[in-house]
């Protein structure tokens, strides 16, 4: 054996931690300025009306009629989200993973599909089928109706794209809750006399209530700070939301931030307060149940009943998936009058946004610089962040994961606010490294979360076993805990490489003239561009998106050996 | 693997078992998490070449105890030295990383890395620590085949059986030759035929290449058969120590008693001190037992204690027949045919006595019989307050 490494000499009692504690105390600060400083940027920015502090911009701001009519839209177009998203969520939900519903295989992954891809481009392809005339089934009606009977630039148009979007949120939660659950938990309701239906309701579906709940106030939360499909769905029809209104505070000449950033605040408290209440309510009641025996929940019969379930997930898709569908054949034809003519197909709406259109063509190479490079450090900061917190005795490790989710609560146009007030005065801003930073904070809970728990999922006893054997903690980190994660690790680049190309709010705060992302370049394109031209973009998105999440799910799938 | 005695290079018996008088020193050991403590001041040794369980129930604080000697957990207070180096003292302020302790352990999981071959487990704290690749290999190939697993050293590790995993998380932990190797659990994931031929191989090995071993089990079958000593632990505290054989037949306590399979644990009275730690235990209705007092604390009439005895320590004679002293008269409550024996339940008043009989001469349900204990196998202990 090596004498050499036996004999080093023990060390005093504080540098126990030593550079530990150095590491600890440089993750505070950045995360300090980058999460924390930017939120102050917006509350002082508040309160400031030229010089000293003040309320007055606030009183007046909040006694203004159209802000006080945005802010009733925005509560209006959450609550309607909700509804739609956990009514639809829960029923699919339940249809896949309890009943015996047929081509439950197929609808489960595309049920899943609105969660990837743009609600930007679903707004597009909305305005292609319910647009007040233009829209596809509106110029079918036309001969019967005096008026279009549809009109997607409403709030009920705006709630019904986000609820279609967002859906597949609760959807989620759920379907994972009803899946683990212990299928004894069912039976002996059962053989308490309850019928299968009378079980659905009393026992399944309260076990689920708290992946429910979470689910809808996640939803509630983002619905209300959402601003991509506002912008697109509502100024049209001159349907404001605090998101679209912070938006036109910064567009006015001259800009008025004291506005933009009390709108904000505003925004900001609103969606904080509600995380909160949720994990409040949520604290100690985890339901669900899981088991480790093999035990399959059993699934209901639904009889006769089982082909309207099929009708019932087959219009959701078709709603989510049959204007896709509309603005493909649009992106194909040269110009559109309303059905589609073979006389009229060409390639030329994708030429252009490929090669000719300067703004589009500035927006995919932007995207994909900041999407690549963002993804890469945000997933090495998340697993550097989750091994701090899991894999270390560092004091001070347990504040970081909180303090690092507390982007949940702040709506992408609110954080986007932060950043260019905070940096507007630095040679930062008018950079994509500005946008990318912003990415990056932005959704540093989603990275954090997934990668804790990839880290977790990883026996504590592995990289054990490898100090044992000799290897500090960066070698066993590096030879043990991280080839282990590796296929997680590539699924959440993914993950965030598809959220970054579709973000909306904060780039639209941080972009100028040379830095538009993909989104605002379709944003642009939409203003004044016919609908073959940024459908041919918002297809082109979608593809990329879309071959993204073909690739993590043959990442994440099987694979994996003893975990 | 005949030879295995140098088959290891660089190594040899003599090497270990002369170098010092103690392996491992726990001294005053305390490990608190947040306001639980978890091991509450505890101290002891083990001797160079020797084997140590840690035996007790869940939540004694004994895997605790083995992860604050390998370096895994930080302990609150105390003292912990390896072979002659101090690898934590809390007033000198020494902690030493576990990788630089040159301590080897298997875990309970094993925990062997599934994307490494066997070969690649088993070589890595060579690796780790610089060894040549050629020596690396050799000692590697050794190793393995000291565990019986040459064959396998290619073998991706994810798809081992139990007993390989435990093979291979040993040759592991053996591979860097540590002068201590803790085992956390060792034998628990295996199934009851595996468990018993791997007990038996490990002896085999330790004698041979004569390194320290401390294990953590709350098997007392495992703990007995395995260990040199025993450390029987309760809450934190050590309960009592000594050679398996001692603690076996001389429990110091009500816990380590029942612990250790003394089925039959009643309170009483302490009626009558005599020599020699003799002593007659009231156990109420008029029943009267003697016993061997083995609490250090000495006996004082009339206190609270409690009496316990091994149901195969245990003669029952029909309830005509005289009754040998020392007995209970009972009634036979339940039979159960155990293969080797029967075992028995009496009700003697308002107690449940467990009894092993002999299968050529059964007794029937429903009979009246004495029970009767030796007096020297009947052990009393004064009574402490379980919380």
């Amino acid at each position: 054996m090596s004498l050499a490494s036996a004999a080093s000499s023990p060390f005093r009692l504080p540098p126990f931690y030593g550079q530990g504690l150095v590491i600890v105390v440089l993750i505070y600060a950045v995360l300090a300025i980058t999460v924390i400083y930017p939120l102050l940027a917006v509350l002082i920015q508040s309160f400031s009306e030229g010089s000293g502090l003040t309320t007055a911009k606030i009183a007046e701001v909040f006694t203004t009629p159209n802000i006080i009519e945005a802010v009733a839209n925005t509560l209006i177009i959450s609550v309607l989200t909700v509804v739609f998203a956990g009514g639809v969520g829960v029923t699919l939900a339940w249809l896949i993973a309890r009943s015996n519903m047929p081509l439950r295989r197929v609808f489960d992954p595309l049920n899943m599909v609105p969660f990837y891809l743009s609600s930007v481009v679903g707004a597009l392809s909305w305005q292609v089928v319910a647009a007040p005339r233009s829209g596809l089934i509106n110029s079918l009606l036309e001969p019967f109706f005096a008026e279009p009977p549809f009109n997607i630039y409403s709030v009920g148009g705006i709630a019904l794209v986000l609820g279609l979007f967002y859906t597949p949120y609760v959807y989620l939660f759920t379907l994972g809750s009803l899946q683990s659950m212990d299928a004894s938990l069912e039976d002996s309701a059962r053989m308490s006399g309850a019928s299968k239906f009378m079980t659905a309701i009393r026992i399944t579906l309260p076990l689920s209530a708290p992946a429910i709940l979470s689910a809808c106030i996640l939803v509630f939360v983002t619905a209300a700070g959402i601003f991509g499909v506002p912008l697109v769905l509502g100024v049209p029809g001159s349907v404001h939301t605090l998101s679209t209104l912070i938006y036109a505070a910064i567009n006015e000449y001259p800009a008025d931030f004291a506005k933009a950033a009390i709108l904000s605040s505003a925004l900001f408290l609103f969606t904080a307060l509600f995380t909160v209440a949720q994990i409040l309510i949520l604290r100690g009641r985890r339901f669900t149940t899981v088991t480790g025996k093999g035990y399959r929940p059993r699934r209901v019969d639904l009889g006769r009943w089982r082909w309207a379930a099929v009708g019932v997930n087959g219009l959701y898709l078709l709603f989510v998936i049959g204007p896709f569908i509309a603005l493909l054949l649009v992106s194909f034809q040269d110009a559109w009058t309303g059905a589609f003519a073979w006389s009229r197909l060409t390639l030329a709406n994708y030429h252009k946004v490929i090669f000719i259109d300067a703004i589009a063509h500035r927006g995919l190479v932007n995207s994909i610089f900041i999407s690549t490079i963002g993804a890469t450090v945000a997933v090495a900061i998340c697993m550097l962040l989750a091994l701090v917190i899991h894999r270390t005795r560092l004091p001070g490790r347990e504040g970081l994961a909180p303090l690092a989710m507390v982007p949940v609560t702040v709506p992408g146009i609110v954080l986007g606010l932060g950043f260019l007030i905070a940096l507007i005065a630095t040679p930062l801003y008018g950079t994509l490294w500005i946008i990318m930073i912003a990415y990056i904070v932005h959704y540093l809970p989603t990275g954090l979360r997934n990668s804790e728990s990839l880290v977790q999922s990883v026996s504590r006893e592995l990289d054990e076993s490898a100090r044992m054997s000799g290897a500090s903690w960066w070698p066993a980190m590096r030879r043990i805990v991280m080839p282990l994660v590796a296929p997680g690790m590539v699924s959440l680049w993914l993950l965030l490489f598809v959220t970054y190309i579709r973000e909306v709010s904060s780039s639209m705060m941080l972009f100028t003239f040379g830095t538009e992302t993909i989104s605002i370049a379709l944003i642009q394109i939409m203003e004044y561009e016919p609908y073959g031209v940024s459908g041919a973009f918002g297809v082109l998105q979608t593809v990329m998106v879309l071959a993204c999440v073909a690739f993590i799910r043959q990442v994440s799938s099987p694979r994996q050996g003893n975990a | 693997m005949h030879d295995a005695r140098g088959s290891i290079p660089g190594k040899s018996n003599e090497e270990v078992s002369v170098s010092r008088s103690v392996a491992v020193n726990v001294e005053r050991l305390v490990m608190s998490f947040g306001t639980v403590q978890a091991v509450r001041g505890i101290s002891f040794e083990v001797a160079p070449g020797s084997t140590v369980t840690l035996l007790g129930p869940s939540g004694c604080g004994k895997t605790t105890t083995l992860r604050c000697i390998a370096g895994l957990e930080m302990p609150t207070a105390g003292r912990i030295t390896v072979g002659d180096r101090v690898v934590y003292d809390d007033t000198a302020g020494v902690f030493i990383e576990p990788e630089r302790r040159n301590i080897g352990m298997v875990f309970q999981s094993y925990a062997i890395w599934p994307h490494m071959t066997v070969g690649g487990n088993v070589s890595f704290p060579l690796t780790i620590s610089g060894v040549a690749k050629r020596e690396a290999a050799e000692r590697t190939r050794a190793v393995l085949e000291l565990v019986g697993l040459g064959e396998l050293q290619a073998r991706s590790a994810a798809d081992l059986s139990g007993g390989q995993q435990q093979r291979v998380a040993l040759a592991r932990a053996l591979v860097h030759e540590p002068r201590v190797v803790l085992f956390d659990e060792p034998l628990s994931n295996l199934d009851a035929n595996l468990r018993e031929r791997m007990r038996t191989e490990l002896q085999l090995l330790q004698a041979r290449l004569g390194f320290t071993a401390i294990f953590v089990t709350h098997d007392q079958e495992e703990a007995l058969s395995l260990s040199d000593h025993v450390v029987i632990m309760n809450k934190g505290l050590i309960e009592q120590t000594g050679t398996p054989q001692d603690i076996f037949r001389n429990p110091e306590t009500a816990f380590t008693a029942r612990f250790l399979g003394y089925s039959n644990v009643f309170p009483g009275r302490v009626a009558a001190i005599g020599d020699a730690g003799s002593v007659a235990i009231d156990l109420g209705e008029g029943r009267t037992l003697a016993a061997l007092w083995r609490s250090p604390a000495p006996p004082r009439q009339g206190d609270g204690c409690t009496i316990a005895f091994r149901a195969d320590r245990v003669a029952l004679n029909p309830a005509n027949e005289p009754a040998g002293g020392n007995a209970l008269p009972g009634v036979v409550e339940t039979v159960a045919f155990l293969g080797t024996c029967f075992d028995y339940t009496i009700t003697a008043g308002t107690l449940q006595v467990q009894a092993e009989g002999p299968v050529d001469h059964p007794v029937a349900r429903g009979q009246a019989v004495n029970v009767s204990v030796p007096a020297e196998h009947c052990h009393a202990f004064a009574a402490v307050a379980e919380s």
